[in-house]
């Protein structure tokens, strides 16, 4: 007897009660595959970003320095591996420009450039009113574009040696009349007339800081406002992208030389995203292991349903019975027919799950399809919750003694 | 190997016209030969009343069956010590109240429950513990069953439902196909092979499952109140049908039921009370002596046939 046709045809004779059985896992493989696809599309969108615009980037910024009891090296100093978090510097920073021009000499190694990264808080007025600024940057020219940061208008020569440049929210602030209007204009910081020379297009957040709320002048000049020597951290783009180990390597050891207290840390792009990552793993996992539990609520609901369904069909189970069908034959029967229903929710709800994928990526801008391996845990374990949750109501239906089955009508 | 008993030479049961009932021209047309194929184990055996019997073996022992359901004080025993035996090709009538222990005989007798006590041959094997596989095996394949309920499963078409003996009998497909398809030609159905038991009347169901229980060859037909749950004209051509295929076939048939008049179709009526049966009697001499006494006859010996 074929099992399969069985219970494909009993399925299909209680379309309801199917729909409703498997409704659960629907639901609960929907969560989980929605839930997975989410975390690794998201991780795959960041990995992108970075790859375009950051894996050739090598941040030095200053570090607590290693104690004398701890063996770290460099890497771990204590601020962890986003540094000083560019520019919003929690430890004292010994990092200088005469740092980065040395850096910049390390051109054997792979290193193209090193960016020196000043801030300095300041006000900034315009006609009288206070420009909503959140930090100076002084910044060398390079620096726009190795941040991927565009001009709405205007632009730095290249050494950079005075101006200002608005981030857009500031600009749109003080210069109503838009980023074209406001090229030219004058503006103080602390006081001290400035001309603006370029206004940045909309660069929205980008891992803690906020170009659009920012102003950017030259370092020398933010040294001077910070009344500091100091700075922030330094940007190092490297010549390549298989060239940041290298260069990472060569930094360190200048620095280590330059800065014998290890007071800083060097990080790789690679080494961010390595965190993001795995931080992202983790969230992932959790919200997973949250919707697995909605998967499991659905396998009881097929468990409930199947062993109301034994009771229900027990004329059933009895004329198979006296026709020859052996135990095995009617736990078969029944297993097969949980098993289906599991997986038939399970490819109902990952369908569901790759339409609101597909959706939810269209509006968001963030590739979230269904994943090959996503698909195939999700009906791996859809077929897994209906063979553990089938199997009780079928031994009950293959235990029962066929003439109790036919005596009760 | 059966005689030239045509339908026309039967005594026609109460009265009705027995000839007017499709499937007979269809058996009469049908030639010896299929239905031995069909009908290979009782093969051995003639037709009914008034025809000689080669094969008259004992098909059913049965020494002191009993049968009892739940333990202790709560216990309620069903059968008290069953005498039984069968031959091959009677056909005999389990008649008596409600709850005398004739389903349960029944039940034991078809192998779907097993007996507390006593022994049960089938055949030449010892069946009274038999139980798992070898006894679905034996319900598949020797014995067979229709039920007042009917009992086709709704998922099937006619052919379907006539197939499933002989499928859970692992009958290779093409097999299974032919003769489901001759046992429906046999009730006189074969219009109705792709229909399901839903878009069937009480009685087509019912001959559909006859065909279901006699598709293998079975040696043994055993029918729990098969025309219960029939109008009267239904239930007539069923009777009508099973009396064919044990007057054709020699098929041995065991009925159960509360009606007179389908007792009245059987050779041998057995009365049961309380689990116990209470009189074996020969039909003829059971009719003479209802006609001045409700109460069945003594013990009696069957009657030569």
């Amino acid at each position: 007897m074929n099992a399969w046709s069985i219970a494909l045809d009993s399925i299909w004779h209680h379309k309801l009660r199917s729909t409703l059985t498997a409704l659960g896992v629907v639901i609960g493989v929907f969560a989980v595959v929605t839930l997975t696809s989410l975390g690794s599309g998201v991780r795959n969108y960041i990995t992108k970003q970075f790859d375009s615009f950051g894996a050739d980037l090598i941040t030095v910024a200053p570090a607590a320095p290693a104690a004398p009891h701890a063996s770290g090296g460099s890497g771990k100093g204590g601020s962890g591996p986003f540094g000083g978090g560019r520019g919003f510097v929690q430890t004292p920073s010994t990092l200088t420009v005469a740092d980065a021009t040395a850096i910049a000499g390390l051109t054997a190694d792979h290193v193209a450039a090193a960016l020196p990264v000043a801030t300095a808080a300041a006000q900034v007025q315009a006609g009288g009113t206070v420009a909503p600024v959140g930090v100076v940057m002084g910044v060398t020219a390079p620096y726009f574009a190795a941040e991927q940061l565009r001009f709405a208008s205007g632009g730095v020569a290249a050494g950079f040696g005075s101006g200002v440049v608005l981030g857009h929210a500031v600009a749109a602030a003080v210069f109503p009349g838009g980023p074209a209007a406001a090229l030219g204009q004058t503006l103080t910081i602390n006081g001290k007339a400035d001309q603006v020379v370029g206004v940045l297009a909309p660069a929205g957040n980008q891992f803690g800081t906020d170009p659009d709320s920012s102003v950017f002048v030259p370092v020398a000049q933010a040294l001077a406002l910070s009344g500091s020597r100091t700075v922030a951290q330094i940007l190092v783009r490297a010549d390549s992208t298989s060239g940041v180990n290298a260069a990472a390597a060569a930094i360190t050891a200048l620095m280590n030389r330059r800065h014998p207290l290890k007071d800083f840390v060097v990080v790789t792009a690679g080494q961010i995203l390595k965190t993001i990552q795995s931080t992202l793993s983790v969230i992932t996992g959790v919200l997973g292991g949250i919707a697995a539990i909605s998967l499991l609520v659905g396998g009881i609901g097929i468990m409930n349903i199947m062993l109301v369904t034994v009771t229900e069909r027990v004329r059933e189970i009895g004329t198979r019975k006296a026709m020859g069908a052996r135990d095995a034959d009617i736990l078969v029967q029944f297993l097969v027919e949980s098993v289906l229903l599991a997986l038939l929710g399970g490819a109902i709800g990952t369908g569901l799950s790759g339409l609101v994928g597909n959706v939810v990526g269209h509006i968001a801008k963030i590739p979230l399809g269904l994943t090959g391996s996503s698909v195939a845990l999700a009906l791996g374990f859809s077929v897994l919750v209906g063979a553990v949750f089938g199997v009780l109501p079928a031994l009950n239906a293959a235990r029962l003694m066929p003439a109790d089955a036919l005596r009760s009508e | 190997m059966v005689e030239a008993d045509g339908p026309g030479d039967r005594p026609a049961p109460d009265g009705s016209s027995v000839s007017s009932v499709p499937f007979l021209s269809s058996v009469s047309a049908t030639p010896a030969a299929p239905s031995a194929a069909a009908l290979s184990t009782a093969s051995g055996s003639g037709g009914g009343s008034g025809v000689p019997v080669a094969d008259r073996s004992l098909l059913v022992q049965m020494r002191g069956i009993t049968k009892s359901y739940g333990r202790g004080a709560a216990a309620v025993q069903a059968l008290a010590g069953i005498d039984l035996e069968i031959r091959r090709g009677e056909m005999l009538a389990l008649v008596g109240p409600s709850g005398s222990g004739k389903s349960t005989l029944m039940h034991v007798l078809g192998l779907l429950d097993r007996a507390t006590g006593g022994t049960y041959r089938l055949g030449d094997r010892d069946v009274t513990r038999l139980g798992g596989p070898a006894a679905a095996r034996l319900r598949g394949s020797r014995v067979a069953f229709v039920f007042q309920g009917i009992h086709l499963l709704p998922s099937l078409t006619a052919l379907g439902n006539i197939e499933l003996p002989m499928a859970y009998g692992r009958q290779p497909k093409g097999e299974r196909r032919r003769r489901a398809r001759e046992a429906l030609e046999r009730v006189g159905l074969p219009h109705l092979a792709h229909r399901y038991p839903g878009a069937m009347s009480g009685g087509q169901a019912q001959r559909v499952a006859v065909a279901r229980a006699v598709a293998a060859g079975p040696e043994i037909l055993l029918a729990d109140e098969p025309t219960g749950a029939l109008d009267r004209r239904s239930g007539r051509t069923v009777l009508a049908l099973v009396q064919e295929l044990h007057r054709t076939f020699g098929l041995t048939i065991v009925i159960v039921t509360h009606d007179p008049n389908v007792a009245a179709h059987a050779e041998r009526i057995i009365q049961m009370e309380d689990g116990r049966i209470t009189s074996d009697t020969p039909v003829r001499d059971r009719l003479f002596a209802e006609a001045e006494d409700a109460a069945p006859a003594g013990q009696g010996e069957r009657a030569p046939a």
